[in-house]
């Protein structure tokens, strides 16, 4: 079987550390680097020896969709674990692919699996979550209500 | 000083014995270095030589400023009394790289640190060999401590025994060797913490879909320490209920305090841009509740 990977896509290199723009004046960079850091992204080395190791017969390409069509199974290699940006990559391959080839994911957690439309959705889903922040703006207007709550009750009791 | 430092594998190297579980293995290859990473020697960029004066220096306040509200006018000086233990026994269970250890040494304590892990053992020998401390540091494991039953007048263990499979035969044995009625004092990663479900459970479990492939303890070994790349092989947070429940048969006047020093660091990432200037007043009430360590402190009870 003749397996075609969609090659590493990857334009951020990863960091160690809580490397996050600490000032409020460049917020878009503050955005960046906490959404980079929580992703948590693999290097390409990584993916491309994760692959090699998972897929021996596998064959790696960076971005070359005109062969899909020849392939079997096209699998995605995320470096993060739900590929972020990777939404228009995964359009075009599927409007690419024959209807047979198999769409898969390996990711920079090292778990694999298909990408069915139901996956796709969780991802897609999850990718929003993970850019827009909803969650955590959410839990700040909690925080903000339950914070006086919880400092008059410690008040109350004495705890300070 | 120079810029070079060995890398991880030769750190391993230079350990007196080899390991002889995968957790004491991952330890050993992994160190806790408060470093930029586990197992690294930069801090803020800078790399060290592992082992040396400039390491301790840069590791120590590192660990020391995670810590600063449990400080007084010594480090750990609102959970520690080293005045009444100076030149008494006391015992710490997983030294790492012997902080805690110097800082009791230092105090005048008749300290004895242990760990499994190969590489702390030389680590903190070199340390007070390299500050002129006594102590006694052993390559020990916590299940099977060589001492015998009532030797120590302190025990304690620092952020270590949650990444033991075995906890309660652990404290089994620590308190074992503890005096009758002598003063313990142990921190644990906390379970119902901020840290654990926003970082482990809804960032890896849920957003990273983790939770299918991890179970619970999974979850939580891959994504504690070390979690920016592999994980370590056990942790096991616990919650203030299972702390009393697992200490009440040693001691009968068991005190849990939540610890939050964690909460500024998970803030920035929740908050960006607001949450690192949150005064402190504003996260206390938060962290006292959902912090990411519970002191678990008493007496060993007499019978």
């Amino acid at each position: 079987m003749i397996k075609s990977i969609i090659g590493i896509w990857f334009t951020d290199p990863p960091t160690f550390g809580l490397d996050i723009q600490k000032s409020i004046k460049h917020p878009v960079q503050m955005y960046k680097d906490v959404v980079r850091y929580k992703s948590n992204p693999r290097s390409s080395e990584t993916m491309k020896k994760m692959f090699t190791e998972r897929f021996p017969t596998g064959n790696l390409v960076c971005f070359d969709l005109k062969i899909i069509n020849q392939a079997d199974e096209v699998v995605l290699l995320y470096p993060d674990a739900i590929g972020l940006n990777w939404g228009e990559t995964e359009r075009r391959i599927k409007k690419q692919a024959l209807p047979n080839t198999l769409i898969s994911c390996l990711n920079g957690r090292g778990r694999y699996f298909v990408l069915t439309r139901r996956t796709q959705f969780s991802l897609r889903f999850r990718r929003l979550l993970e850019k827009t922040l909803i969650t955590e703006f959410l839990s700040s207007i909690a925080f903000v209500i339950l914070t006086p709550i919880l400092l008059s009750y410690d008040l109350i009791r004495r705890r300070t | 000083m120079t810029s070079e430092s060995p890398p991880k594998s030769q750190i391993t190297e230079k350990a007196a014995a080899p390991a002889t579980n995968p957790v004491a293995e991952w330890w050993a290859e992994n160190p806790m270095t408060y470093a930029d990473d586990h197992g690294l020697v930069t801090y803020e960029g800078v790399q060290v030589p592992f082992g040396s004066i400039e390491f301790f220096d840069r590791l120590d306040r590192t660990f020391l400023d995670w810590n600063k509200p449990l400080h007084s006018d010594v480090p750990f000086g609102k959970i520690f009394d080293y005045r009444r233990y100076q030149g008494k026994k006391v015992l710490e269970i997983g030294c790492g790289m012997g902080t805690m250890a110097s800082l009791w040494a230092k105090s005048g304590a008749d300290v004895t640190a242990v760990d499994l892990n190969p590489v702390a053992v030389e680590t903190t020998k070199k340390r007070f060999d390299s500050f002129n401390l006594t102590g006694t540091i052993l390559r020990v494991d916590g299940k099977t401590l060589p001492f015998p039953d009532g030797h120590f007048d302190y025990v304690y263990s620092w952020g270590v025994l949650h990444h033991s499979p075995d906890l309660e035969k652990s404290l089994t044995e620590m308190f074992r060797v503890a005096k009758p009625n002598a003063d313990f004092g142990v921190m644990l990663y906390h379970r119902k913490s901020f840290l654990h479900w926003y970082m482990t459970e809804y960032i890896e479990g849920f957003l990273h879909r983790e939770n299918k492939f991890l179970n619970p303890l999974e979850l939580a070994s891959r994504y504690g320490d070390g979690h920016r790349e592999e994980g370590n092989p056990h942790t096991w947070p616990i919650t203030r209920k299972e702390a009393t429940e697992m200490f009440y048969e040693h001691s009968q006047d068991v005190r849990i305090d939540t610890l939050g020093t964690e909460l500024d660091g998970l803030f920035k990432l929740m908050l960006p841009g607001v949450g690192m200037r949150l005064p402190h007043w504003v996260k206390k009430p938060w962290a006292r509740r959902f912090g990411w360590s519970l002191w678990i402190s008493g007496h060993k009870a007499t019978v």
